[in-house]
């Protein structure tokens, strides 16, 4: 069994550099396109040359937008064309990204709405994997309730805490403050393979992983938003970008911080640090592929750079990268790629 | 002295009687209830759909007044004039089966071989295709048919495998042998020596060095024959590991367009020259297909002289033009009577480019639909509803489809025919073949995120495809649907009434004469729709592709090994997409491209079951 995974790698490698003749006819490939175009093998120049092959971008629900609009523009945009590349896009929630696809070597970038965990990053290595991080967006973890809901406006981060800490665990509003109505809470949140549920557990409830049992948990932001706005007692936390476009489906809390005032969400908030909740956005790319693909080193330098730009904000809703941001991770990037090569 | 009152009477006046009545009345009230809830249910479903998908209360009066006069008012009326004349009926049905099949068909090959490439594809027909071709040829020369259709099938297999095999079945087969002798330690320690391409070399000039060697050696041979061993050794390795040397530059001349006539052009012909020849002489059959090639080659060179890209046309023409042309002309000097039926298609396509034409002219305000051409054509956006498109997860829809189709058809009617025809009924054997029969029909209903899992295990990590590629996606809803093509063909064939078979017994044929000539022929209406059934179920399965961890965002497949889309996966990812107009009107336009592709398929078993049903009687 062990050897048989072990020589995995290279046996792959082997049949899409093998190319030419079988996969050609079987898939149908024309020529051009067999040749030495083995999923991710791009050629072998910096730039100069057309980039072929393929990038897998695996991970996070939450920057799935961000990678698919940054995917369209690497094989449509004027200036950056790169018509003969590939770019794959899966949506497994970060933790699923990372276990299933990322870590068995499977795809070259996983997108993540927290920083990568100690024992994911060691067991990228123990698969020869050394995953290499950007922070490319911030996002504001919106609390929500429903919009009829007029006993509450902003609310501490250690109450958002009691509520769904499993300790407490209040059964109803009236138990976390007597002036609440004596109702049973609804709670929905993020499923436990999203990253937006570890970084919620860990900065809200004060450890990650840590949360009570019964709340609905779901991969899909609109699920959480439709469960929110249906019930009266409903409680539950979502990207910005999902509030910022559907404003009216839910009421956004104020959130306060140790006994500062109440922070809305907002981009703003969330870039100057005031909003408590603002959370970083990553991608991790392999640095296997970043080492022999070009089109992933250059995926990674667009994608990068994309991150800056304006629209992250206005059409998706997350805030940018600060133009020094962009330029650290630029240099990160390059540093790494000719330490690799 | 009271006179007796009348049998029937005293029934009727008897309580229980009309109790009894009353109680099957009830029940058919229930039952009726169940149906339109049922189906209103659904209805409303579909209404809801519909309308954030089309939005047809964006329409002004004037549109559907203008639609009404050159759309629906003649339609209605022709099928009114046809529906009392049943030749023509008939003809309308044959017109109608032509213009729209032959689209369906023209658009799906036109946008799999686009996206793949026509050349690969066509490298593949010709080393599938040729081979039995030669051999059919020969068979005739000499007169000897015995041995024809084992043949063609054998030679088309190896033609399959030699190049199939050296791609999948060889790593498979290691794979295999590391998984399940992994512990043994010579074997497990077996390792390709001088990587893969030389492997593969060496088993394909292996096999048949190797029977040669045995002939030889059971002959008797003369020592100097010996001198073939290392001859056809090299010759076989070199072919093998030449073969895209040798056979691939000629492919790589032909303009795109002249593969595209090789592939769609040439076997259409043949599919003409065949049918004309049935009903009129060979010559006239070569004739009719020489002018279908002849005919490709022309719109080829009138789009060339227009500086057009001809591969659409030539594939348009063969797909399209040839099956209508071939029905008008059967038509009109055929069946006088039912000629007039052809217009059915025409009065309904013109219909429709009349209105969208005077829509502009007279200014009407058609509907607010999400059913665009950039929806259809292009790729999707993330950031503007309005400029998202399906058309990569469409087309990767179709060709998992197609794997599926190429997978699972083959593999469950030889499972079906067996167990029905040939699998003994009694004895331990038969005992086996009743537990297979219950396990296939249990395997059936195994919910489709365990295929989902089986498709991950079998495909990415045993044999270590890459993950989320067509091929492993076609292959696992291939899986999944198995059992019901299995389950269906089995009905299909056990509909065919045991007199037929008695009778051909009677008559002195075989067990597979009899299958050939008289089971299967009665069958195939039945297993082609079940099977096509199956496969529009399948289209729209979401799970097992989630788990093979197949791409929600990509762009079309170039092959059956490249990352795939499908239009499920979409429709679930924009179902969660944070911008209102995602989740409402372009994912109900998702759902209806998903939907007509599923009727379209349905209704091409249709088509194909009537054809079978009318050329029987």
């Amino acid at each position: 069994m062990a050897d048989s995974h072990s020589d995995g790698l290279s046996r792959r490698t082997a049949l899409k550099t093998l190319g030419g003749a079988g996969a050609v006819a079987v898939a149908g490939c024309t020529s051009e396109g067999g040749d030495g175009n083995g999923g991710g093998n791009g050629s072998g120049g910096n730039g100069d040359t057309e980039l072929t092959g393929s990038v897998l971008v695996s991970g996070s629900s939450t920057v799935f937008p961000v990678a698919q609009a940054i995917k369209r523009k690497f094989a449509n945009d004027q200036n950056g064309a790169h018509p003969e590349t590939d770019v794959d896009v899966t949506k497994d929630g970060s933790g699923g990204g990372f276990r299933n696809v990322f870590i068995p070597g499977d795809s070259d970038i996983n997108n993540s709405s927290r920083p990568i965990r100690d024992s994911e990053r060691q067991k990228c290595e123990d698969n020869g994997i050394t995953p290499v991080g950007f922070q490319i967006a911030q996002d504001a973890l919106t609390i929500v309730v429903n919009n009829d809901n007029d006993w509450v406006d902003s609310m501490t981060v250690e109450t958002i805490g009691e509520i769904w800490s499993p300790d407490a665990k209040p059964e109803t509003w009236a138990d976390v403050n007597s002036d609440w109505p004596d109702e049973p809470f609804e709670l929905f949140g993020a499923a436990t393979t999203s990253g937006t549920f570890d970084y919620f557990t860990k900065a809200v409830v004060g450890e990650e992983d840590k949360i009570r049992e019964d709340f609905e948990g779901t991969e899909r932001d609109d699920q959480i938003a439709s469960g929110v706005s249906s019930s009266e007692y409903g409680f539950g936390y979502l990207p910005f970008a999902y509030y910022v476009n559907n404003p009216d489906s839910v009421k956004a809390l104020s959130v306060i911080e140790g006994s500062g005032e109440g922070v809305q969400p907002s981009l703003e908030a969330a870039q100057s640090g005031e909003y408590p909740l603002a959370r970083p956005l990553f991608f991790y790319a392999n640095d296997n592929k970043l080492a022999e693909s070009a089109t992933v080193q250059e995926f990674c330098r667009f994608y990068i750079e994309e991150a800056g730009k304006d629209y992250i904000a206005s059409d998706i809703g997350y805030v940018p990268s600060s133009d020094s941001r962009v330029q650290d991770n630029l240099d990160k990037l390059d540093t790494k790629i000719s330490e690799l090569s | 002295m009271a006179t007796k009152p009348e049998p029937a009477e005293s029934i009727r006046r008897d309580g229980r009687f009309s109790l009894k009545e009353l109680k099957g009345k009830a029940f058919e009230g229930v039952l009726i209830a169940a149906t339109l809830v049922g189906i209103v249910a659904l209805l409303v479903l579909f209404g809801y759909m519909f309308f954030d998908a089309v939005g047809p209360q964006a329409a002004s009066a004037k549109w559907y007044l203008l639609f009404f006069g050159t759309l629906v008012a003649p339609t209605s009326a022709f099928a009114l004039y046809s529906r009392r004349r049943p030749a023509v009926r008939r003809m309308n049905a044959k017109a109608f089966a032509a213009v729209f099949g032959g689209l369906a068909f023209s658009l799906a090959a036109w946008v799999v071989f686009d996206a793949t490439g026509p050349r690969g594809p066509l490298l593949y027909v010709l080393l599938a295709g040729v081979s039995p071709l030669l051999i059919a040829g020969y068979a005739k020369y000499v007169e000897r048919s015995m041995f024809v259709g084992p043949a063609m099938v054998a030679s088309t297999l190896v033609a399959l495998l030699w190049t199939l095999g050296t791609e999948v079945f060889v790593f498979a087969l290691f794979d295999l042998i590391g998984l399940l002798f992994g512990w043994i330690p010579v074997l497990g320690s077996l390792r390709l020596p001088v990587g893969l391409p030389a492997l593969v070399t060496a088993v394909s000039a292996g096999v048949p060095t190797l029977a040669v060697l045995r002939y030889l050696v059971r002959r008797d041979a003369p020592r100097r024959a010996f001198v073939l061993v290392p001859v056809v050794a090299a010759l076989s390795g070199l072919g093998t590991a030449g073969f895209d040397f040798w056979l691939h530059p000629y492919v790589d001349v032909l303009a795109a367009w002249v593969a595209y006539v090789c592939l769609v052009g040439v076997p259409v012909a043949a599919v003409v020259a065949l049918a004309v020849r049935r009903r009129a002489t060979v010559r006239e059959g070569l004739v009719a297909g020489g002018a279908v090639v002849a005919g490709n080659l022309a719109v080829g060179g009138v789009a060339l002289a227009r500086s057009l890209d001809p591969s659409f046309w030539v594939v348009m023409f063969s797909g399209t033009v040839v099956p209508v042309a071939y029905v008008v002309g059967d038509a009109v000097i055929a069946d006088r009577e039912g000629r007039i039926g052809l217009l059915g298609p025409f009065v309904l396509i013109g219909g429709v480019l009349l209105g969208a034409l005077l829509e502009d002219v007279v200014d009407a305000t058609g509907p607010d639909t999400w059913i665009t051409p950039t929806l259809l054509l292009s790729t999707w956006n993330g950031l503007d509803p309005t400029e998202a498109g399906a058309y990569p997860e469409t087309v990767g829809s179709i060709m998992i489809v197609s794997v599926m189709a190429l997978m699972s058809f083959p593999v469950g009617v030889g499972a079906a025919i067996y167990l029905e025809e040939y699998a003994p009924s009694t004895g331990p054997a038969g005992r086996f073949a009743n537990f297979t029969e219950v396990n296939i029909a249990n395997l059936a209903g195994v919910p489709s995120v365990v295929y989902g899992l089986l498709g991950l295990a079998l495909f990415n990590n045993v044999l270590d495809f890459p993950p989320g590629i067509v091929f492993t996606a076609g292959a696992t809803l291939g899986l999944l649907i198995l059992p019901i093509v299995i389950v269906s063909a089995q009905e299909a064939i056990r509909a065919v009434p045991d007199s037929l078979r008695r009778g051909s017994y009677g008559m002195g044929a075989s067990r597979w004469q009899t299958l050939r000539n008289v089971v299967l022929p009665e069958a195939v209406p039945g297993i082609l729709t079940g099977t096509i059934l199956a496969l529009g179920r399948a289209i729209g399965e979401t799970a097992p592709l989630l788990i093979i961890s197949l791409a929600v965002s990509g762009s079309t497949p170039d092959g059956l090994f490249a990352g795939g889309v499908a239009l499920p996966l979409r429709i679930y990812a924009s179902s969660a997409n944070a911008i209102p107009a995602y989740r409402k009107g372009v994912l109900a336009a998702l759902a209806v491209v998903l939907l007509a592709l599923m009727l379209t398929m349905n209704a091409v078993a249709i088509l194909l079951r009537n054809r079978y049903q009318t050329n029987d009687t």
